[in-house]
């Protein structure tokens, strides 16, 4: 319930307080002229422009997760294939260490 | 019960939080210190411009740096938490030496990522907005190559896993 009761107070916050009390300028005329700079129809596709690289990384971070670019003796090793190991075998129940 | 040892959680761990590390990189040291490599810097040029339009193309590129600055947060974030889902199965070898190639791997594809979309593909921006921004841009790639094929071979050649599932080393 408190839980609730900050996202309820953090949301009339926001709501009622306009951000550019924060801001020493944006009431200027150079704020309105940056404001006018990045709110404006072009908003859009300088955004899709910034973040174009991000599906991209993702992509690749998961398919080196669920496997390709590292050959599979490199990433996946039989522990039984090391009997000299002197180590316990591995477990992979998936269970966490705590 | 026993099967094998899988790199791969530690990998991409240590590959997203190098990409997100990366971008902090060009983001503090380029962006804000050495003053250059905006976001939309190709678009809003800060450079031989009298001081009003200074200012106003500084701040809308500050803004879009602030967006980047999200993306890079969001990396870490999410690298973080595939660190701490690795680091909480235990067929998952902990060793530093594939950790640290992971994020040189990551700081490298950070590199060449970017650099090959936004300053060769959409020409959003360049490392420095001068005429001969080509060299700094290559140099930028040449970096990210440098940096990529440093994790892949401390990633490929590290055999310290073999010697146990979870030696730290």
């Amino acid at each position: 319930m408190r839980i609730f009761f900050i996202l309820a107070v953090l949301i009339a916050l926001t709501v009622n307080v306009s951000p550019v009390e924060a801001c020493p300028y944006c009431e200027s005329e150079l704020g309105k002229e940056v404001a006018a700079g990045i709110f404006n129809d072009d908003f859009a596709i300088n955004a899709l422009l910034t973040l174009f690289p991000v599906p991209i990384f993702l992509s690749i971070v998961y398919v080196m997760y669920s496997g390709m670019p590292f050959s599979k003796n490199n990433t996946k090793t039989n522990a039984r294939e090391q009997p000299d190991s002197g180590t316990s075998p591995v477990h992979t129940s998936g269970a966490g260490h705590d | 019960m026993t099967d094998h040892l899988n790199r791969r959680p530690l990998i991409s761990a240590g590959t997203l939080l190098g990409i997100g590390m990366g971008g902090f990189v060009d983001g503090i040291l380029f962006h804000q210190l050495l003053q250059l490599h905006n976001m939309l810097s190709a678009k809003f040029p800060v450079r031989d411009l009298e001081a009003r339009k200074l200012a106003v193309h500084l701040e809308i590129n500050m803004f879009w740096d602030g967006l980047f600055h999200v993306f890079t947060w969001g990396m870490t974030a999410i690298g973080i938490a595939l660190l701490w889902h690795a680091v909480r199965l235990q067929n998952v070898p902990l060793t530093t030496r594939t950790f640290v190639g992971s994020l040189s791997l990551g700081w490298g594809l950070f590199n060449l990522v970017e650099g090959v979309i936004d300053h060769h593909i959409l020409h959003i921006h360049h490392v420095t907005e001068t005429s001969n921004h080509l060299i700094w841009d290559l140099t930028f790639l040449g970096a990210g190559i440098g940096l990529f094929l440093l994790g892949w071979g401390l990633i490929h050649f590290d055999n310290g896993y073999k010697k146990g599932g979870a030696e730290k080393g």
